[in-house]
């Protein structure tokens, strides 16, 4: 996308106008990220983060999240069972968009234990939510609280 | 979730049948349903139900036995089901099965 905002002026102005064309992110790039979060403006975003390579500390996901999760409408994250904790971990705040969440552990060292969906995912609320997807995981229910915040007994 | 509509589950860490009902009871607009490897090896409920008025698919392949779960379900008439099985492996060949003759 950033490729056809270098042609001309006009095709700058057109592209670059449009918030919609920039919300979807991989945060593979930290420039090229901001770019997008900046350009996308207030529309929902769709993230998808791959890394089953591990999460470093300077990973763009890290900067960006804190900004970014209140407009995530729709959250892929591929990872491995041995990382996916360490990137839920920064999913704890809230995303009042949210409505399709796909997380997934790959599954290719079998002796590693699913990871723990932690409570506090998305602040605990997960009421705008629509489609889960959810692989290679230990899902608590209900006394780790994790999956609603609206029981009523 | 009381929104939820869509639920997919891939290789899961046991669940018990109680947690599964307790999940189903708090998304009461679920249209599909995928259990891949995921559904419950234990803890039948008895007699409780939960109905999942607004299913119009669900699919489950491996894991426990499926009836574990289902025992449990009140599936709208028209919803459509689909369970896969494994199998059990076939004995290696033991050469060719004798001739009868006549």
């Amino acid at each position: 996308m950033i490729v056809v905002t270098h042609v001309c002026r006009t095709w700058r102005e057109v592209f670059t106008s449009q918030s919609s064309l920039w919300t979807d992110l991989d945060c593979m790039d930290l420039n090229k990220t901001r770019t997008y979060i900046e350009r996308s403006k207030s529309s929902p975003i769709k993230l998808s983060l791959y890394r089953e390579e591990g999460l470093p500390p300077c990973d763009p996901f890290i900067e960006i999240i804190p900004h970014a999760i209140r407009r995530l409408k729709s959250l892929s994250v591929t990872g491995t069972r041995g990382n996916l904790q360490d990137i839920t971990a920064h999913l704890s705040h809230p995303a009042p968009l949210l409505q399709d969440v796909s997380i997934y552990g790959s599954c290719e060292f079998q002796q590693v234990r699913n990871p723990v969906l932690t409570p506090a995912l998305f602040n605990g609320d997960l009421s705008p939510l629509r489609k889960l997807c959810l692989g290679s995981f230990t899902l608590s229910y209900p006394g780790g609280t994790w999956s609603t915040s609206h029981r009523s007994r | 979730m009381v929104n939820l509509t869509s639920f997919t589950l891939t290789h899961m860490s046991p669940m018990s049948v109680r947690q599964f009902l307790d999940f189903f009871e708090d998304t009461p607009c679920l249209h599909e349903v995928e259990l891949h490897s995921a559904t419950p090896t234990s803890g039948a409920q008895y007699g409780r139900l939960v109905s999942l008025a607004c299913l119009k698919t669900m699919y489950t392949t491996g894991g426990g036995p499926p009836f574990l779960l289902l025992d449990h379900l009140l599936i709208p008439f028209g919803a459509c089901l689909t369970i896969e099985v494994d199998l059990p492996t076939p004995p290696p060949d033991r050469g060719p099965s004798p001739q009868v003759s006549r």
